[in-house]
């Protein structure tokens, strides 16, 4: 999947006509002009020995180094067109768009720290409402943040991506970034070894189905995976968030399977913690709450949780303190807004909660997928 | 893995600053003011105008430099970079940014001279510049199959800071002995790779459940492959599993039996504990694997020891010293054979020896002798 860079797509046309007239030397302002010409028109050959000539009279000239960003990245000639675009965002450092190009060149050139970086900062600068390359940041975010091992924020990205109302679409398959996701598997599709895309893809499959409400479809799915992969951490704890919404003790004895086999790993305690307290069984959240930041300290659902825990049984100090904590941590992420706006006003200190409503409102809805992870612990409820 | 150049103080080049002719005075002047209100175009333009007239100006190249890896334009700041130290008179950090740079440009032979000669200086610049030009190097000593020394500072590294993706990248790369960076190894081996780099990294921060349970993965799935018991016997050795260690080194025999490494380990283990007759099988298997390996020698001396063949040991244990005189351990083993055979002047000379020399190493220094990395790995480990 390629994000299409300029409004132009098919192949260079002529050989450059860049010296235009017999004998005559172009000013600048000529060659710029038919440098834009030959980009617009899609004469990628032209193009770029233009804005070479451009840029050999006038290197500062921010166009040129973007209509050669754009061509190469489009040929394919990833670090050329990440070095041209690189010299372009030295100089319009706000443009989200170069932004997004560097960083899928970069994707592409396996620097994928700064990949990362850049397709962040993309992200925070806008894509000019280009849903197509908004697609392709989104589902290269979502690959990276998996390898980085940062499941929550990938599958957020994953999850938009797949909402048919989010306007977004990539042409390629959701399941196997999804599989590896869910399976916590930090590899990208390009590094999954052959003899698990198929368990992968399923699981992918399977997590889809439960979020598009297909229960019994992701129900059986990982059924049938868990008997041909009974030690896949992942695939319990998947059915297990499914059961959980059904029979309490099945969801827990998925849970349980799946902490046996990943001791260390927080989120079935997270997942648990949040049944027990939709369930107002708030030992019980509590203790696996514990279990899991003894666990991971730095777990924002696990902080978030405790302070939604605290707010109940009634400490609001204890619980404001949590949440400040927390939102300090993870900063604009409106759950944890929420549950302190929801502190302060128990408390009380109705101010303090109003000023949470007025930053939850400038918070928006534009917010990138990854910035607010949607809740995966989140368990299942039939109603 | 960038930093931000802005918070290196300009007074780095206090001391050259000197008198200036007016229009040099002033353009240097207008660039800072440029540079400070982040009008960069405009600033590259006028420190090159200043530069034209003053060629040797250090700062101007330094602050050049600086913008374009601020921009990430590195052949560019190379370029300065090259320029700033050359009209240096003292250490600077510029070493630590052309090396750097050098690395982004995928120019590695360079990268490594230049970033071994900014620590060289005293590694000069702030705690956000050595954070990223240590690890750099770190990448590089993998790239040259330094793996031993790199898994040191790395693991120095996770001790500072918890592991982070990066680091637990270059870790299972030194594991498994793959000699490239990161961007340049085949992805087919990345879950192996990031699996071994995982359990180092949690191991390194001390949380052994976490570690073994990617060992688990790691070896329900590559446990074919070399490199991969080493490290699980590794862990086991870190936990006093002596038993558990043995079968694991044994196993990395089985997949490469002509590698010393395991050899050694094996060797030592079993002499400790108390299995004589198969620690002095696997000491001479790893002299005559590797006669002139330091350790080979140290494994044989300790399996003879264990032997009670104390004169035997000795000539083991100095023939390890005449390898690596600066190996604390092996001066301590031999003091200890010396006792044994009476000589008990020579075993004080050893004893002064290994004072000294256990001193330095616990001084911070990272040996050059596998021997003694393998060691502070190990005891850093625990």
């Amino acid at each position: 999947m390629e994000a299409q860079a300029s409004s132009q797509g098919s192949a260079p046309q002529a050989q450059s006509r860049a010296e235009g007239a017999a004998g005559k030397t172009l000013s600048f302002d000529e060659i710029a002009a038919s440098a834009k010409k030959a980009w617009d028109e899609n004469r990628d050959g032209d193009a770029i020995a233009l804005s070479r000539q451009g840029l050999a009279k006038r290197p500062g000239w921010d166009a040129g180094f973007w209509y050669l960003g754009t061509i190469l990245y489009e040929q394919d000639k990833y670090r050329e067109a990440r070095d041209n675009l690189r010299h372009y965002l030295a100089l319009k450092p706000k443009q989200g768009v170069g932004w997004a190009l560097a960083g899928l060149c970069d994707y592409k050139l396996r620097e994928y720290v700064r990949a990362d970086e850049e397709l962040q900062r993309a992200q925070a600068l806008g894509l000019e409402g280009r849903l197509e390359l908004q697609s392709s940041v989104y589902y290269y975010s979502a690959l990276l943040l998996t390898r980085e091992e940062r499941y929550e924020e990938s599958a957020a990205y994953l999850y938009h991506l797949r909402r048919k109302d989010a306007g977004l679409h990539v042409d390629v398959q959701l399941e196997i970034p999804m599989g590896l996701n869910a399976l916590k598997y930090a590899l990208l599709p390009e590094e999954l070894p052959a003899d698990r895309i198929e368990l992968v893809r399923q699981a992918g499959a399977a997590v889809f189905a439960r979020f598009e409400e297909r229960h019994d479809e992701a129900k059986s799915s990982f059924a049938q995976l868990l008997k041909q992969y009974p030690d896949e951490e992942g695939l319990h704890y998947q059915y297990g968030l499914i059961l959980l919404g059904e029979h309490v003790a099945a969801g827990a004895g998925e849970m349980e399977k799946a902490t046996e086999l990943s001791p260390s790993d927080s989120a079935p305690h997270i997942s648990l913690a949040q049944y027990y307290l939709d369930l107002e069984q708030n030992d019980k959240a509590t203790a696996q709450i514990d279990k899991a930041l003894e666990l991971d300290p730095a777990s924002i659902p696990a902080r978030l949780l405790k302070g939604q825990l605290l707010t109940v049984a009634g400490d609001t100090a204890a619980a404001i303190a949590e949440l400040e904590t927390t939102r300090t941590m993870s900063p604009g992420d409106s759950q944890v807004l929420w549950a302190l706006m929801r502190a302060y006003h128990k408390a009380g200190r109705n101010l303090e909660a109003q000023r949470i409503v007025k930053e939850l409102e400038t918070l928006g809805e534009n917010h990138p997928p990854g910035s607010n992870p949607s809740p995966d612990h989140m368990p299942d409820r039939k109603e | 893995m960038r930093i931000a150049m802005a918070v290196l103080s300009a007074s780095l080049f206090a001391a050259n600053a000197a008198p200036q002719a007016v229009p040099f005075q002033q353009l240097v002047k207008e660039a800072e003011a440029a540079r400070q209100e982040d009008r960069l175009p405009e600033a590259i333009q006028i420190y090159q105008k200043a530069l034209h007239q003053r060629p040797d100006w250090s700062q101007g190249w330094w602050w050049l430099g600086s913008i374009y890896y601020d921009q990430d334009l590195y052949a560019e700041a190379r370029d300065a970079f090259t320029q700033s130290v050359r009209h240096s008179e003292k250490p600077m950090p510029a070493y630590a940014f052309l090396g750097l740079c050098e690395y982004e440009l995928r120019d590695y032979a360079k990268a490594r001279v230049h970033l071994t000669k900014w620590l060289a200086d005293g590694a000069p610049g702030d705690a956000q510049l050595a954070d990223v030009a240590r690890f750099r190097r770190e990448e590089l000593l993998i790239q040259n199959g330094h793996f031993l020394e790199a898994l040191l500072l790395l693991n120095q590294d996770v001790q500072g800071h918890g592991p982070d993706p990066a680091r637990v990248e270059a870790m299972g790369l030194a594991w498994m002995q793959i000699k490239a960076v990161p961007e340049e190894y085949p992805a087919e081996k990345r879950e192996m790779v990031w699996l071994a780099g995982s359990a180092s990294a949690w191991m390194s921060a001390g949380k052994m459940d976490r570690c073994k349970e990617f060992l688990d993965r790691l070896a329900a799935h590559y446990g074919n492959q070399t490199n991969v018991h080493s490290l699980r016997g590794f862990a086991d050795e870190s936990l006093k599993d002596t038993s558990g260690a043995i079968s694991e080194y044994k196993k990395e025999l089985e997949i490469a039996p002509q590698t010393v490494e395991p050899t050694i380990q094996l060797a030592l283990l079993l002499a400790d504990n108390g299995q004589q007759e198969e620690a002095m099988a696997a000491a001479s298997r790893a002299v005559s694997l590797e006669p002139a390996n330091a350790q080979s020698q140290y494994a044989l001396g300790r399996a003879l020891f264990a032997g009670e063949k104390w004169a035997e040991s000795a000539a083991a244990f100095e023939k390890a010293m005449s390898l690596a005189p600066n190996a604390s351990k092996i001066r301590f083993q031999l003091a200890r054979a010396y006792r044994k055979l009476g000589r008990s002047a020579d075993a004080k000379l050893e004893d002064a020896a290994f004072e000294t020399l256990s001193k330095k190493e616990q001084g911070g220094n990272v040996s050059a002798n596998p021997a003694q990395l393998k060691q502070q790995l190990q005891e850093r480990a625990r």
